[in-house]
Order: C-alpha cells, then sequence, then structure tokens
C-alpha cells in the first residue's frame, strides 16, 4: 500500500514537471516577458536537474522579447573548467534581470588573457571573474606542503601573488571593468588532517595569508572585487563540491551538483555590483524585534534576550545593528500606543537595538504605507530604496498592494530565521564597504538633529546660516572615482540627465580636455556628507558654448540651497573662460520630476528642442551664490 | 529522484528525451546512431553535461573508462542497461 501511494505520489509530479515544462515551452516562443519569467520560475521550481537547466537556458536563448531586458557580458578566467556553470548561470542571470552571454577562457590561459591584449578584449566582458584552485596554481601547497621547505612554499606563495598583481596591473591599463578575485580553498584535507592547526607546519594556516593578501590587491586597484568562494564552498559542504576524478580526468574540478548555487551566488554577487541598493529597512516591533505584544504582555513581558525565544530575537536585533552598520539605515514602523513601546525599550536596556539606532520612529495607528511615505520625504529618499519586514501577512500585503515599489519580507515563522530571510532580500547587499557606507547611518542621525534644529529656528535662511555650510568644488582625486561611479548609478531625484556613466567613462571624462567633471563635497558643523555632488560640463573647442551635461546630487543635502551654490560656480567659470552661452539638460524620467524646473526657475531660457535651456551669459546678471555656503576650489 | 524506468524501451525513451533538452534537438532526429558526430551541440563540454545528466539522473557513477566508450546512443543504451540492471 505504501509503496503504491508513493507511486501516485511521484506520478502526480512527473505530471506537474511535464505541465510546467510545456507552459515554458509555449511561452518562449512570443509570451511577455514577465509571462515568461513566471513560467521559467515555476518550472525550475519543480526540477534543478542538469537536463532542466539546459532546457531553461535553451529556452531563454530562444525566447524573442528578451529586448527589455539589459545585457551583460561576464568572462570567467579559472584554472579549470568551468563551461558547465553556463546554463544555470544563463537562468539566474535571467532571472534577475539580466540576459547573460558569457565566456570561460580555456583553463591554461587565465594569465595570458589578462596579460595580453587578446580574446578576452574582443569578448569586450563588463565583469571578469578570476576563479584559480590551489591543487592547479600552488601544487607544492596542495599537494606537498610537509614535503616542501618552508622557503619554498612563501616563493611559491609569493610567486603566486606577483602573478595575480602583475595580470591585473596590465588588465587595468586596457580595461577599467570590474574584476572579480576568489578566496583559495584546499579541494580536501590531507595527513594534515587532524594535527594541522596544532603544527608548526599548518597548511589552513599558509592558505589563509594567501586569502588575506587578496584584500592587498584590492586596495591597490579601484574596481576590484573578492568573492568569497572559499566560504560558499564551506557553506555548501567541499566533499559534494569538489571531484576529483573530474578534476584529473577533463579538469571540470567542480562537480556538477555545485553549479545551481555556484550560479546563484554569483548572481546576487553581480546584483549587489550592478543593481539597485536599497537603503533603508523598515521593520515592525512586536514579535518582530522582541517576542510578545508590549501592549498587551507589558513591557517587562516582551523578550528579547535570555532564552528561546527571546534569544531568537536578541541575535536578530544584532543582525540589524550589523546591517546598519554596513550603511543601511532601520526605520521603526510599529502599531502601538507610543509609551507602551518606548517603555518596552526603557525596560530592556540590554537589548542590541537601541531607540537611538533607528533613523526614524513611527510608534502610531495609522496605516504603515503611509508611515513609510512620510519617512521617505523626512529622509528625502523614494520609497522604492525602501525594505520593510513585518511578521503580519495583512500588513505585507497592503504595502504591496499600495506601494508595490518597497521591497518586503514577512518575518514568519521563528526569529531565528529572520535574518536568512534579510540576507535573500535583492538590494540590501553590498559588494564592497566604502567609506561613506560605514558612516550612512550615523550621518543620517546627525540629519536628526539638524531637522529638529531647523524646527527650532524661526526662518530657513537663520537656520541655514547657522549649518556653517561648507561646499568643496574641484575635480575628483583618484579615490574618489568609486564613490563617483556610485553615485551616477544611484542617484535618481536630483538628477537632471541620468546618464548612467560607467567607471570607464569617468576614467576617459578625466583625460579629455573638453570634458570637466567636478565633484561637490559638504560639510557642516555637524559632521561631513562626503561626496554629494557631480556636474559634468562640456565645451566644444571655441569659447562660444558650455554644455551642462550631467548635474546631480544626493538627496540627502536637499534644501540647503547647495544646487544654487554649484550653478553658480559653474556660471562663474564659464563667464571667467570667456563662455558667452550656458546651456542646460533635462531629460524627464520617472524619478526626477523634482527637478524638472530647475533651469527655467535661475534664469534659463526654453529652447524650441524640447529639454534644452539656454541663459545668455552676455545679457544675463550674474547668479550669486548664498551666502550662508562657503566654497572652497583646488588650486 | 525520478522514478526509474524498467524496460529498456522505457529508458530508450528517457535518453531521447534527455538528449533533446540537453543538445536542443526535436526527438524525431534522435535514434540509436545518434552521435557527437550527427549533433553539433554534442561536443566535449556536451559530453561532459551529458554524462553528468545521466549520472545525477540514474544516481549511477560513470568511471572515466566507460565515459570514454559512450559514443552513440545504442552504447549509452547497452551501458545503460547492464548498469541498472535489467
Amino acid at each position: 500500500m505504501m509503496a503504491k501511494s508513493k507511486n501516485f505520489d511521484g506520478l502526480i509530479h512527473l505530471s506537474k514537471i511535464k505541465a510546467a515544462k510545456h507552459l515554458l515551452r509555449e511561452a518562449a516562443n512570443g509570451s511577455s516577458f514577465t509571462g515568461f519569467l513566471s513560467a521559467l520560475r515555476t518550472y525550475q521550481s519543480t526540477d534543478s536537474s542538469v537536463q532542466a537547466i539546459q532546457f531553461c537556458a535553451n529556452r531563454i536563448k530562444q525566447f524573442v522579447n528578451a529586448n527589455e531586458i539589459q545585457s551583460l557580458r561576464i568572462a570567467i578566467l579559472s584554472s579549470f573548467t568551468l563551461e558547465l556553470v553556463e546554463p544555470a548561470l544563463r537562468v539566474s542571470e535571467f532571472c534577475a534581470g539580466r540576459d547573460l552571454s558569457f565566456r570561460n577562457f580555456p583553463y591554461d590561459q587565465w594569465a595570458m588573457a589578462l596579460n595580453s591584449t587578446g580574446e578576452l578584449d574582443k569578448f569586450q566582458p563588463d565583469v571578469v571573474f578570476l576563479i584559480l584552485h590551489l591543487e592547479d596554481v600552488a601544487p607544492l601547497l596542495a599537494r606537498e606542503h610537509l614535503v616542501a621547505s618552508q622557503n619554498e612554499l612563501d616563493e611559491e606563495a609569493t610567486r603566486l601573488m606577483g602573478l595575480v598583481q602583475s595580470c591585473i596591473k596590465s588588465f587595468r591599463i586596457r580595461q577599467s571593468v570590474p574584476v572579480v578575485l576568489s578566496t583559495f580553498i584546499a579541494q580536501e584535507r590531507g595527513v594534515e588532517r587532524f594535527f594541522d592547526r596544532a603544527a608548526h607546519v599548518s597548511k589552513v594556516r599558509r592558505i589563509c595569508s594567501i586569502n588575506d593578501q587578496l584584500s592587498k590587491i584590492v586596495s591597490e586597484f579601484s574596481n576590484v572585487y573578492v568573492f568569497d568562494y572559499a566560504e560558499m564552498v564551506s557553506d555548501f559542504g567541499r566533499s559534494s563540491w569538489f571531484d576529483r576524478v573530474a578534476h584529473h580526468h577533463t579538469h571540470a574540478s567542480v562537480s556538477s551538483r555545485a553549479m545551481n548555487t555556484l550560479a546563484d551566488e554569483m548572481t546576487s554577487f553581480l546584483s549587489a555590483m550592478f543593481g539597485q541598493r536599497r537603503k533603508v529597512l523598515a521593520v515592525d516591533l512586536d514579535n518582530t524585534l522582541w517576542h510578545g505584544i508590549v501592549g498587551e504582555d507589558g513591557p517587562n513581558g516582551v523578550d528579547a534576550g535570555g532564552m528561546w525565544p527571546g534569544n531568537a530575537h536578541r541575535d536578530f536585533q544584532s543582525f540589524l545593528k550589523n546591517l546598519r552598520a554596513s550603511g543601511i539605515l532601520l526605520v521603526l514602523l510599529s502599531k502601538n500606543n507610543e509609551a507602551d513601546a518606548l517603555d518596552g525599550f526603557e525596560m530592556n536596556r540590554r537589548m542590541p537595538l537601541s531607540l537611538s539606532d533607528f533613523s526614524v520612529v513611527k510608534i502610531d495607528w495609522n496605516d504603515k504605507a503611509s508611515n513609510l511615505m512620510d519617512v521617505a520625504k523626512d529622509l528625502n529618499l523614494a520609497p522604492d530604496s525602501f525594505v520593510f519586514m513585518d511578521d503580519n501577512p495583512l500588513e505585507i500585503a497592503l504595502m504591496q498592494e499600495q506601494r508595490p515599489e518597497v521591497a518586503t519580507v514577512l518575518a514568519e515563522g521563528t526569529a531565528s530565521n529572520f535574518q536568512s530571510f534579510i540576507l535573500g532580500t535583492d538590494g540590501l547587499l553590498s559588494p564592497g564597504l566604502t567609506e561613506e557606507d560605514l558612516g550612512r547611518a550615523d550621518d543620517y542621525a546627525v540629519e536628526e538633529v539638524r531637522n529638529r534644529q531647523q524646527s527650532t529656528s524661526n526662518d530657513i535662511e537663520s537656520f541655514l546660516a547657522g549649518l556653517e555650510l561648507c561646499l568643496e568644488y574641484r575635480s575628483p582625486m583618484r579615490g574618489e572615482l568609486e564613490r563617483v561611479t556610485q553615485l551616477f548609478a544611484r542617484t535618481n531625484q536630483f538628477n537632471l540627465t541620468t546618464i548612467r556613466y560607467t567607471y570607464a567613462d569617468v576614467l576617459s571624462f578625466i583625460e579629455d580636455p573638453n570634458t570637466a567633471l567636478r565633484i561637490v563635497r559638504l560639510e557642516d558643523r555637524f559632521g561631513d556628507y562626503g561626496l554629494v555632488g557631480i556636474v559634468v560640463i562640456r565645451s566644444f573647442g571655441d569659447d562660444f558654448c558650455q554644455e551642462i551635461d550631467s548635474f546631480l546630487m544626493s538627496c540627502r543635502v536637499l534644501g540647503r540651497q547647495v544646487e544654487d551654490s554649484i550653478l553658480t560656480i559653474v556660471e562663474n567659470d564659464a563667464r571667467r573662460a570667456g563662455v558667452r552661452q550656458l546651456v542646460g539638460r533635462y531629460c524627464e524620467t520617472k524619478k526626477n520630476h523634482l527637478v524638472a524646473n530647475f533651469y527655467l526657475d535661475r534664469g534659463f531660457q526654453s529652447d524650441d528642442e524640447a529639454g534644452i535651456f539656454k541663459r545668455d551669459l552676455i545679457k544675463a546678471i550674474p547668479m550669486t551664490t548664498p551666502e550662508w555656503i562657503k566654497v572652497k576650489r583646488d588650486g | 529522484m525520478m522514478a526509474k524506468p524498467n524496460t529498456r524501451e522505457a529508458l530508450y525513451a528517457d535518453l531521447i528525451d534527455m538528449l533533446s533538452d540537453l543538445f536542443d534537438t526535436a526527438p524525431d532526429e534522435i535514434d540509436l546512431d545518434t552521435s557527437p558526430d550527427t549533433i553539433d551541440a554534442w561536443d566535449s563540454i556536451g559530453h561532459i553535461r551529458l554524462i553528468a545528466s545521466i549520472e545525477e539522473k540514474y544516481d549511477l557513477t560513470i568511471p572515466p573508462e566507460e565515459q570514454v566508450d559512450m559514443l552513440n546512443v545504442d552504447l549509452i543504451l547497452g551501458l545503460l542497461v547492464e548498469k541498472l540492471s535489467y
């Protein structure tokens, strides 16, 4: 009986797979992008076998309506054959909204491909992954570390890191696209398995030290990242990841079982790198941050510490504190009597999170979508930079309906699993930590102080004067180029033309005598805002005309008339250079209505051509900088 | 894992389905003589994919010596019948 019913279940499952496969085949011929994507996800969730993934990849290649998604050219340089990952990567990339072009270079050519002009350059990658196995590139350490002398092992490691470094250096001269280095892990443990950590000659310690040196390479070049291959392999299970027979037989050292995991991890990494980053996590309180309902259980009845289940909430709070330190702002959205919730924090002071960790706190009975919109306004951020987490499915559904652009996370089940839900949400993780990321949450805390100051000042001008704003306007320094690229990629609201210049474009501007890229930094008596604005000005060989090609500013600094100050500087510079006409451009997007009339409001004349605004510098009275902003120039 | 086919015919049908999906070829173009010479996508990487797919589907390990002998559908079928012992 048992066997029979099991068989029956198996048959139902089989027919489900067949149906999903059929639907996907149909969808590939002319369905919309979303229709196709949904068929793809459904089939993939019923069957993720080698055969099924290859079938999916073939349907993606065949799919005709892919023109609305961006293409991404990935080159993998590996010391072993990794072509098997292609179908899984095509599927995961497509699900992330990217159309893959893929090249895996022959395993013995990774160094040559980086070192000299050739196939890699011809492929024109958008990103290069370098994935090396110790067995291929450091054979002494991988196979005979007990036999080799310490000197020989040192030399081998030095030679390897020297090679990687010189390869990247030579590639960087030719190309500026991101390079992603992977960390090292041994494919298996050998005779040292019981004594390695205790021994004077430790293999694991040597591998750690090689991995440590990767961060040195990252700091030496721009746009180089580290992909933690070793930790991913550990998560998956080392002995299932590597295939020792295939390693020797075909150089396909990674097992086919591991390909879906590798593809998913690479895609998440690429999304963190190229995708839009969310900036805020708005989180519910009762049964999310602590166990219990403060309005019913009282301030002493809620629990985020000690033993189960409070300890799971405590650890989730610690996780959020770390998330905050990585540059994501926290906002508290709770339906409670404010006094009850505040009591809860007061009576549980040993919880990891305190009220001051939240950039904004909203405790009332209003609906959460409107509260979130208010918070967005307070923080000068668009709602699509928010992630919302709640344990109540109804609140999640309401948010999805009213604000579909907000990402939502249902805090379902035990709090032990909450952090994995957050980690699985696109847009919260960053592939590298910039100084701006590190200080962001604290900056916004300062912002709150500024806002409070604003409400106590009688008029806006005396408030602004009291801030002691100081603006710096100059060419970017080397170390600022990544932040510049980040601003081009992420600024939506105060962005006149929204041209997404890449790192390579930025580098070319610096070389180009007809293009001036200027950055704006801002500070006031409360703190440093960092690099908050970019202007790109084009001239055309003569002195007659200059065009403001790009003008963008972080929304954090709006409301201080910094933009007027910048435009005045641009105009004064143009006058000094003998320019007779200044041209501004506005390209409408879904998000930049804020600046639709920016040039008109500042004395530019609209042109016959839409989106073009001109200012005759001979006739116009010079603009003046708002007097409360001090301007610092280079040179 | 899916139920194992219990006849040579069912196994052959499975294989046709698999080759069709892996190499994006119509099922009616696949027969016992189909080989790397008749399908472009069945190159050396394609062969690794096919082996991986067979190993996964029938929960087998095919050693390198046998992998190199799987030169057409007929030979693969013969090897699988032997391995799955019908």
